[in-house]
This record gives C-alpha cells, structure tokens and sequence, in this order.
C-alpha cells in the first residue's frame, strides 16, 4: 500500500514539477501570512510580527529542499543537475567531446565487428546440410611422437600421451575414402 | 504557560496524523491544533511540519485538496485516508506500550530488582 502510493506521488511530483513547486510556494506564504495577521491580530505591529514569524518558521528554501527530499525528490535532482553540469562541461571542451565520441565510436564498432565474426565462426551452427552430423577427430600417440610435440596443436593426456585435433594432408583424403566416416 | 517541551524524535508524524484525525486542515491549522490541544506546552518547529506532512502524503497517510480557508484564501486542506487512520491506531498502541515499559523502568524501587 505505502509503497504504491509512494511510487504514485513521486511520479506526480516530477510529472507535474512546476506545479508542485508553485504549490509548495503558496503553502508556505499562507502559513507565514496567517502567523503573521494571527500576531498583529493579538496587537502586535505589522514590523514586529513579520520578525517574530520570520525568526519562528526559519528559512523556507531549507523547508522546501526538506519538503522535496520527503517525496524522494533528492536523487533525481541530483541525477538532473549532474547531467546538465556533464553537459556543460562537454560543450565547454569540444576537442575532448571529439576525442571521447571518436574513441567510443571505434571502441564500439570494433567490438561489434570482432563479435559479428566471432559469432558467424564459434557460436552459430556451420552452414552445411545436417551439422548435427559433424564430428570432430582426433588421434592419441602411442608410446613415441613421430613428430615435435611443438608442431601442431598437442596437448598431453593424464596417461602422458599426446593427443591432438590436427591431421597430417595425406590422412585426409584417405579418411574421406572410408565411407564410415562420411 | 510554563516551560514548553521540545518534540520527542519521530512523534511529530503522530501529533500530525491526530491533528487531522479530528477534522480536515491546513498546514497552519495543523501547528495550531497541536499547540491548541497541547495547551502550548510543546514546542513545534514550524518550518519542519511541512517536510513531515510531505512525507505523510508521499507514504499515503494523508490526502491533500486545495481548498478555501477561514478568511477566503486558498489553503492546502489535509485529512486522514483509511491507511493512515490504521497507521495512527498501530503508532498509538506502540507509542501506550512503550510508555508503559518506560514508566515502569523508571519507577523500578531498589528492593523489587
């Protein structure tokens, strides 16, 4: 419940802005008005009731600051007044508003270029008939390497074999031949 | 009129909740019951009533309506809504407990600890 009505009115308060200052304005004059007629009606002079309200209702800039932070006013306001101080700033060093956008531009698209790639590559499915079907080889050394673990891309099994995913040319049209595999 | 007391924190939402319980007012109006029920024996920050009737209204207790006052001004009317007169019985029974526990501290002799 409270939390609607707090979602409510602090929709309305920055909806209608203008209006709830103008509001806030007025409230505040009826009552140091009234205070003020209510004094002078006890016999007071008009001089000496304005004081003596003015020293009892205290500043109303700091009552209506208190006022707008009870309607949850204060973060938005300091979100607005830090945007537009950004915005001034920025405007006031167009060579570094150039720069920034420049390098957040090439930032951006370089991103999405290596992202494009990467996900036409290593994340979509490859654009062949049934890739369901495809199958990734891999041979495991026997007790000798015929060749430096360093060609290729080896890597060592727990039983201290090398296993890799690349294949010497002529293995692969002689794969191919085996119908098994195909 | 003898020496004002200053506000307890946290029981001016209360007083305010009560002001308006007995019949519509305004922001002013709202000091003056206080103080009129009061027999001015406490000291009400003029400027922090209005922070606290904001809030009130931000928290749904309250409703406002502009409406004409007593000398034909336009004035901010307040007055309780249904939540808030649940708010003011829970605030009520939680503030005569406290008190209870409080004075019987208070009143605790040497020989009965």
């Amino acid at each position: 419940m409270s939390l609607v009505s707090r979602l409510v009115s602090w929709t309305n308060a920055i909806l209608r802005r203008s209006r709830l200052e103008s509001e806030m304005d007025a409230e505040l004059r009826f009552h140091i008005e009234s205070n003020i007629a209510d004094l002078m009606r006890g016999g007071m002079s008009r001089e000496e009731a304005t004081r003596k309200t003015r020293l009892e209702f205290g500043n109303p800039d700091t009552h209506k600051d208190d006022c707008r932070s009870s309607l949850g006013l204060r973060l938005w306001d300091e979100l607005g007044a830090d945007l537009r101080y950004g915005g001034r700033m920025l405007r006031k060093s167009p060579a570094f508003t150039a720069v920034a956008i420049l390098s957040l531009a090439l930032g951006i698209g370089a991103n999405s270029a290596i992202f494009t790639l990467a996900n036409g590559a290593l994340l979509e499915q490859l654009n062949v008939p049934h890739p369901q079907e495809l199958h990734l080889l891999s041979w495991v050394s026997g007790p000798k390497l015929a060749m430096s673990h360093l060609w290729g891309d080896t890597s060592k099994t727990a039983t201290g074999q090398y296993t890799s995913t690349s294949f010497s040319y002529p293995v692969v049209p002689a794969t191919a031949r085996r119908e098994s595999f195909l | 009129m003898g020496k004002q007391l200053d506000l307890i924190q946290g029981t001016l939402d209360m007083l305010i909740l009560k002001a308006v319980s007995l019949g519509p007012l305004h922001g002013y109006g709202v000091l003056l019951r206080i103080q009129q029920i009061s027999k001015e024996r406490l000291e009400i920050q003029q400027g922090s009533l209005y922070p606290a009737l904001y809030r009130l209204e931000h928290q749904g207790w309250i409703a406002s309506e502009w409406g004409e006052s007593e000398n034909n001004r336009k004035a901010k009317y307040y007055r309780l809504t249904t939540a808030g007169k649940r708010r003011l019985q829970t605030e009520t029974d939680k503030w005569n407990r406290m008190a209870k526990v409080i004075a019987g501290i208070l009143d605790t002799a040497p020989e009965e600890v």
